[in-house]
């Protein structure tokens, strides 16, 4: 068991946002999330990561204890977490960008870059471009590819093909399938469909709590992942 | 003309050093630090009295900043830190009692009379036929030398790009592992060892007292806002603008010098409000 | 106590407010002098009038001596020219502050926190610039004015029970104006938007106005505290407008407790207190003062009152 949630509950001042929620993740396993907009899918990846803390339950990684731990903290002990909206650092260059990274793992530059590389094939046409020029494909291959520097065992990864053509979502996913197996991954994702052919474990959250956790065939039909919604 | 020009070149370069730290503060921490001003006048006190025991206005100087950077390291460290996050007033109340203390300590071991001090440098240069102290030359310069430094650390140190990330998008950069606040930590000292350089500088042209510090960080947060938080080419500018609003609006009407730089502020701050 | 009669010692205490405080304000009087406590009357609105800007909706402003200043010169301008009748002094006064708040308002209004508080030290640095120096032939300058009031009828402002009695009065009055206006649905607007201003937009209200309103009512009431205080001296300098001083409204409504006309009451006369009496026994009192401040926003946030509250009231009170 890499990560294990129990009774977690978050709240924004007084109003609670997550209720007693409950997942786990094993090692290497990759898991989805789905649920409607405002449903504390994020906010739940947010508390695991430890940018926000829980008001009540608990939150176990690795035979650690980390709720309430601060972001940086749960980042080094080997939880990355990757936001939404594709935020780069855009006043600073990819191969900037890159360069905190290794910056932070410390690896340098060069073997960092070769990483990326691996997972972003075509970064290095880009390196001294502003990060803030690439496209949203490209600046979620080069969010993955700078979270995995770290040699992360969980990877927390928030809607990452929103707002992406077919192609691009390919390629995020072909990026993806690279750590498959040796990275766990929780994985946020509002295309049902998708979801439906990639995935073997399902959460659905439903207003703060877990609707339901699926397997299996029940994971492939789409209806069925809506019905929990 | 000239010296007019040449007066708010000065003062210019003087709110630039000394509003960098403050700008970088706002953008980095989000707080208003009104103990800024401790940094500057501290400075400029242990310039005088360095300079009262024998030493040289260079060694004095460097005395000055250097004292400043473990002042300004235990400020961050057990104020400063503690107000990351709170709401913005409970950051200006904080910091602004911090500075009422160190000014109460400043009159209780310097007294409450205002010290002239003079030129140190005393000679003067003609410059289209006018004379123009060396001194004020020597600070614009420095000024400038001191915009390249920051550039060349914002821009090719990884400490510096560091905080320019921070600056941008804090949680990314906390989320790659990053302690960003030790960072940023080092972002205050260094502004506040600038903010203590400038009163350094300005302490010969003018009288060195108590008070100082709030009366000129005023206008720094008038620089501030006008050139923007956190971003160093907006306070460049802005600062060599109110500098010369201060120089220009002296010579018309003297005391009015200072209360013209916050009707712009007022003007500013209403045609393009802050987000904090 | 038990539990149970906690929270009726509190009621009881609010149902009768005015009568308590006019008693303790008495009390105050007699023991220390009446001139020293009208002092404390007449800062204890003006904290009050402070306390409607920043424990209610949110925003402290770092410039209220503006408003302060505006009323004690208003009605010092209003004795020497349109004679002395103290009433109309202070009518001046409380308009002229409204009238400010009116003009500065609309720009100062759309701000927020730091912006709010630099742009209104601001107006508070230029103002202090207008009375010491630019107006100066009206103003006085740095020597001020001096203010001359006739008797009307009974009221007689040069006999200093008179004084305190009217001051006393009025703070009663603005307490229980006060009250109701943050017992009333403006008030509850008022502390939505200091909430989470957006949501309140979103649900319809003209945030605007409502701001800009609180910010006139609060500019009116000090500039009435300022008009007060130059009949109590009977003089206006600069000082009255010192921006310098913003710092002792900020902490008496710190220690006080933001968010409440007692805390407000409270905080101004423990203010008041500490400094009329700590500088005659602690030479670095300012440097105390600092600390206390410091404590305040590192500990004791809720202040004097807000402490008496969670003691005596029922379990999860706002207040």
């Amino acid at each position: 068991m890499l990560l294990s949630v129990k009774g977690l509950d978050v709240a924004y001042g007084r109003a609670k946002v997550l209720h007693g929620v409950s997942v786990r993740v094993d090692r290497g396993e990759r898991v989805f999330v789905v649920g409607r907009n405002g449903a504390g899918k994020t906010t739940l990846l947010k508390t695991i990561a430890g940018f926000f803390a829980p008001a009540a339950g608990t939150i176990e990684f690795d035979g650690r204890n980390i709720g309430g731990k601060p972001a940086e903290e749960v980042a080094r002990a080997g939880l990355r977490y990757v936001f939404q909206d594709k935020r780069v650092f855009t006043r600073l260059t990819v191969r900037e960008n890159i360069e905190i990274a290794a910056h932070a793992a410390r690896l340098p530059l060069a073997s960092a870059i070769e990483r990326v590389v691996g997972v972003f094939p075509s970064v290095p046409r880009f390196l001294d471009n502003p990060a803030g020029g690439l496209s949203g494909g490209q600046r979620q291959l080069l969010l993955i590819g700078r979270a995995l520097l770290g040699e992360p065992q969980l990877l927390l990864i928030d809607e990452p093909t929103e707002g992406l053509s077919g192609g691009a979502v390919e390629e995020v996913f072909v990026a993806l399938d690279r750590s498959k197996g040796k990275v766990a991954m929780v994985i946020v994702e509002q295309n049902l469909s998708l979801v439906g052919k990639l995935a073997e474990r399902v959460y659905a959250v439903k207003e703060g709590r877990i609707a339901a956790e699926l397997n299996g065939a029940a994971v492939r039909d789409e209806s069925t992942l809506e019905s929990y919604l | 003309m000239i010296g007019i020009i040449a007066y708010g070149l000065t003062i210019g370069a003087i709110l630039y050093i000394i509003s960098i730290g403050l700008s970088l503060t706002f953008g980095t921490m989000r707080i208003v630090n009104f103990a800024h001003a401790l940094a500057y006048t501290a400075g400029a006190y242990l310039l005088y009295s360095v300079m009262r025991a024998g030493g040289s206005f260079l060694l004095a100087a460097a005395a000055g900043v250097i004292i400043v950077v473990p002042l300004a390291w235990l400020i961050e460290r057990f104020i400063i830190r503690r107000l990351y996050g709170q709401s913005i007033d409970y950051a200006i109340i904080g910091t602004y009692a911090v500075l009422l203390i160190g000014v109460d300590g400043i009159k209780w071991l310097w007294g409450a009379t205002p010290i002239p001090l003079s030129d140190p440098i005393g000679e003067y240069v003609q410059i289209f036929g006018v004379d123009l102290p060396v001194y004020r030359l020597v600070i614009i310069i420095l000024a400038g030398v001191i915009f390249l430094g920051l550039e060349f650390f914002f821009r090719r140190t990884i400490v510096g790009k560091v905080v320019v990330a921070g600056l941008e998008d804090k949680d990314a950069v906390r989320s790659l592992g990053i302690r960003v606040d030790s960072y940023f930590s080092i972002v205050f000292v260094l502004g506040s060892a600038l903010a203590a350089l400038g009163g350094i500088l300005y302490a010969p042209i003018t009288t060195v007292h108590p008070y100082m510090g709030l009366h000129v960080l005023l206008v720094c947060f008038a620089v501030v806002l006008v050139g923007g938080l956190g971003s160093m080419r907006g306070t460049l500018v802005a600062s060599f603008a109110l500098g010369m609003v201060i120089a220009i609006t002296g010579r018309v009407w003297g005391p009015a010098a200072e209360t013209a730089v916050f009707a712009v502020m007022a003007v500013v701050l209403m045609v393009k409000p802050l987000e904090i | 106590m038990s539990a149970l009669t906690r929270p009726k010692v509190l009621a009881t205490l609010r149902s009768f407010d005015l009568a308590v405080i006019a008693v303790l304000f008495g009390l105050l009087a007699w023991v220390l002098s009446i001139q020293r406590v009208t002092d404390f009357v007449i800062f204890a609105i003006f904290v009050v009038s402070f306390d409607l800007l920043y424990g209610q909706m949110g925003r402290l402003s770092f410039g209220h001596m503006l408003f302060l200043g505006t009323g004690a010169y208003a009605s010092a301008l209003t004795a020497v020219h349109l004679g002395g009748n103290p009433v109309l002094a202070l009518v001046m006064a409380t308009a002229a502050g409204g009238l400010v708040a009116l003009l500065l308002g609309p720009m100062t209004v759309r701000t927020t926190g730091a912006c709010f508080a630099l742009i209104n030290l601001a107006f508070n640095q230029v103002w202090h610039f207008l009375a010491l120096i630019a107006f100066a032939t009206w103003t006085g300058g740095e020597d001020g004015l001096a203010v001359w009031m006739q008797p009307v009828g009974p009221l007689d402002f040069g006999d200093k029970r008179v004084m305190f009695a009217f001051a006393l009065v009025s703070l009663l009055a603005v307490i229980w104006l006060t009250r109701r206006l943050t017992d009333s649905p403006f008030g509850i607007l008022l502390r939505g938007i200091k909430q989470n201003e957006m949501r309140v937009r979103f649900l319809g209200y003209d945030v605007f106005r409502a701001k800009l309103l609180a910010f006139v009512v609060s500019g009116a009431l000090a500039a009435f505290a300022g008009g007060l205080s130059a009949l109590n001296y009977g003089y206006v300098t600069p000082s009255f407008v010192d921006p310098g001083r913003n710092v002792e409204v900020i902490f008496a409504c710190l220690i006080g407790g933001a968010g409440s006309v007692y805390g407000a009451v409270t905080g101004g006369v423990v203010y008041m207190l500490i400094s009329n009496f700590l500088p005659s026994y602690v030479q670095r009192w300012e440097m105390l003062l600092g600390f206390a401040l410091l404590v305040l926003v590192f500990r004791f946030r809720s202040g004097l009152w807000g402490f008496v509250v969670s003691r005596l009231g029922p379990r999860a009170e706002e207040t």
